[in-house]
């Protein structure tokens, strides 16, 4: 049978595999307030199984992917809404593993649906590519051993912005943080104090703001109180948007205003409130590697408009994927788990690679800014890139949080 | 000191007048009719969606796209006068076809199908508009801020809510008061039979006061809508569960009921904020809700009559 190799492999899993194709997984938010990214990440997937099996885009420049098909099996994509839902997310998911018999699934925006989806991964052995989704626990106190992520976690984009807020703000600024009060906006709440503090900067408050809360107004509140230099404002999607509007009715319009993470589903509703704020990226099309270019040009042949992180995100991770696939010389899921745990590679998005002890990839971090209405207009896209930060100077050790929060659990059979 | 008094002030009326906005239109169809009306959510949907394409010229997803831009862009002043007026005719047209066969039935089927009425707008709407929120981009007058005596800012369009909340109030407390059809629609509610014996058309007088219910719904939408993002999904999340909290807390069938909780919900909102976090706010509201209605269950003002 194509693609096995080896009298130690036992079935595991979806493992090995009937017939002559193999089943990749997009699970995402195709409806609700995240469909935004969604659907962007939903291009890059069926773009990525189209150059996998046919060649074009960056498979052409990958010397282990030949273009057609992974280890002779051609690929076949599987799609589920996951509605930003945790709950419709673990049954499309589980579906998608019982009946479409997948051998890996990506794609997804919500940290909470991605923290659920991790046991799921290692129950059933799928390689699970996080993307995406910031929040520390997935390479943190949730890991698990067939969960990788490449997107940056929280710790990653506070690195980046630690090396570029005080060129941009100043020093010693005194800065106040509105976070979502739960595991998403405490992580970055956290880093962001940390790694402020050890710039200069002094942190003069806090105020948490209930999740799927719009009202900003007791926040702000706290805010004036304190008249800070500064708000790092860790939100997102339309409480995000609707905070920056309350902000701007409070006369902050001026205030330097920090979102660690950016992106389509909060910038859309955000519009003019946007402008000038400043964050991170997983992606820029005008950043990157000259890869970024070849990416940018077969999406916007295929689909008519300019990619964003979304979808070269859920693009890379298919690749990268497919990459370790072949190098392995087996689908068997924990050996190209193993494969993944010490892969490396550079496409579109720079220097990227695993670490075994928590499954994140070390890598750059982009950090942008909001623009105007005008320039989305003729450009396509929210964000202007400010500076790329480099993986080495992003990267934390596996003793420092959140990967020393994660205990990696074995493969088990 | 002053300066922490009219900041905690404004807060708790801020969201006070918020919590009122979108409950008072259903209590009076609830209370006035005793008709369940769970479409409410779709009237201040309506109501936040036709002020935004009533004001502006509007970017938009969904099937709408291929049309984009679309919109009068006529100014947020003549949506805020436009919005209650259509919103009071699709009353209207509501009570003729879907209340006023329903005011005999169960409660439960008069939420069933107001219910139905609500999901089907909000899809309707994510798919003629898609499903991103929308921000209403103010004039100078209706935005930025108001200094205190130099002591604190405001958010001046909260303020212009707060106000135009105690005049509608008092609007609305005239016309049960003092109108002969505010008078039709109370002695309706006890006995519609006895008023018709007595040659009063009742059913004209409950068709107005549904429409004006309509009306406050859609007055909701664009006095509260701008503060927030405008998405298909705000007529449960924002409106309905805060709706149905304040009016049953409040005392089905008592305006004055639904004031005096919305204010308690403000106040202890911010009271728990300010000490604890946003999220033991929201707990801290439905703790209220139970304690209330554990020691008085009809609510704070009662259901059995009609009260201003």
């Amino acid at each position: 049978m194509a693609g096995c190799a080896g009298d130690q492999e036992q079935p595991l899993g979806n493992y090995p595999i009937d017939g002559d194709t193999v089943g990749y997984g997009f699970n995402g938010p195709l409806s609700g307030i995240l469909a935004a990214d969604g659907e962007q990440q939903r291009d890059g997937f069926e773009l990525a199984i189209d150059h996998l099996n046919n060649g074009g885009g960056l498979v052409d420049h990958i010397d282990d992917l030949s273009g057609d098909g992974v280890l002779d099996y051609e690929v076949e994509g599987y799609t589920g809404d996951t509605e930003g839902d945790e709950n419709v997310a673990t049954d499309t998911l589980e579906r998608m593993i019982d009946r479409d018999e997948i051998m890996f699934f990506t794609g997804g925006i919500s940290s909470s649906v991605e923290v659920a989806s991790i046991p799921i991964a290692a129950d059933n052995h799928v390689v699970h590519g996080a993307v995406f989704s910031h929040t520390g626990e997935i390479t943190g106190t949730d890991c698990g051993p067939y969960t990788f992520r490449s997107a940056m976690s929280a710790r990653t984009s506070a690195e980046a912005l630690a090396e570029v807020l005080p060129e941009l703000f100043g020093e010693d600024q005194e800065f106040f943080q509105i976070y979502l009060d739960y595991a998403y906006g405490q992580s970055n709440r956290d880093h962001m104090q940390a790694l402020m503090e050890d710039e200069g900067w002094t942190q003069v408050g806090t105020s948490a703001i209930a999740y799927g809360e719009t009202d900003h107004e007791t926040q702000i509140n706290d805010l004036a109180s304190e008249e800070p230099d500064v708000l790092v404002f860790t939100s997102m999607g339309d409480a995000m948007a609707s905070g920056l509007s309350q902000l701007a009715d409070r006369g902050f319009e001026d205030l330097d205003v920090v979102v660690p993470l950016l992106s389509a589903f909060s910038m859309e509703p955000a519009g003019e409130a946007a402008e000038g704020v400043v964050g991170t990226a997983n992606w820029h099309p005008s950043g990157g590697t000259d890869w970024s270019d070849d990416f940018t040009e077969a999406f916007e042949d295929e689909y008519g408009y300019t990619p964003g992180q979304a979808a070269m995100e859920v693009y890379d991770a298919c690749l990268h994927y497919s990459a370790a696939v072949e190098e392995n010389g087996s689908f068997h899921p924990e050996e190209v788990a193993e494969t993944l745990e010490t892969f490396e590679w550079e496409y579109a998005m720079g220097e990227m690679g695993y670490r075994e002890c928590d499954h994140q990839a070390t890598r750059p971090a982009y950090v942008v800014e909001g623009v105007d209405e005008e320039t989305y207009e003729d450009t396509g896209i929210w964000l202007d890139l400010v500076e790329e930060i480099p993986g080495s100077e992003t990267e934390y050790s596996c003793d420092e949080e959140p990967a020393s929060n994660c205990e990696m659990p074995a493969r088990e059979d | 000191m002053i300066d922490w008094a009219i900041s905690f002030t404004y807060l708790v009326l801020s969201y006070a007048s918020v919590f009122i906005l979108v409950a008072i239109g259903f209590s009076i169809a609830f209370g006035s009719l005793r008709f369940v009306n769970l479409a409410h959510g779709a009237l201040y949907l309506i109501g936040a969606y036709l002020g935004l394409f009533v004001a502006f010229e509007m970017e938009v997803g969904g099937i709408a796209e291929a049309w984009s831009p679309i919109g009068l862009g006529w100014g947020f002043a003549a949506a805020l006068l436009l919005v209650p007026v259509a919103l009071f005719a699709i009353g209207i047209v509501m009570e003729r076809l879907i209340a006023k066969p329903m005011y005999d039935r169960s409660m439960l089927d008069q939420l069933l199908v107001t219910f139905g009425i609500l999901i089907v707008v909000q899809e309707l709407i994510a798919i003629l508009f898609g499903r991103r929120g929308y921000t209403y981009d103010r004039p100078g007058w209706a935005s930025g801020a108001i200094s205190v005596s130099g002591v604190t800012s405001l958010n001046r369009w909260r303020v212009y809510v707060i106000v135009l909340t105690v005049l509608t109030l008092l609007l609305l407390y005239a016309f049960y008061k003092f109108t002969d059809i505010g008078l039709a629609v109370r002695a309706g509610t006890e006995d519609d039979e006895m008023v018709e014996l007595l040659g009063i058309r009742v059913g004209r007088a409950f068709m107005l006061i549904f429409a004006i219910g309509a009306a406050y719904a859609g007055l909701g939408g664009i006095l509260a809508g701008p503060i927030f993002t405008v998405n298909p999904e705000i007529g449960i999340t924002e409106v309905l569960i805060p709706a149905l909290l304040v009016v049953i807390v409040g005392g089905v069938g008592s305006i004055t009921g639904t004031v005096v909780a919305g204010l308690l919900f403000g106040f202890v909102f911010v009271s728990v904020d300010a000490l604890l976090t946003g999220t033991w706010a929201r707990i801290g509201i439905f703790t209220l809700a139970v304690v209330v209605l554990t020691i008085k269950p009809t609510g704070l003002f009662g259901p059995e009559e009609i009260t201003t």
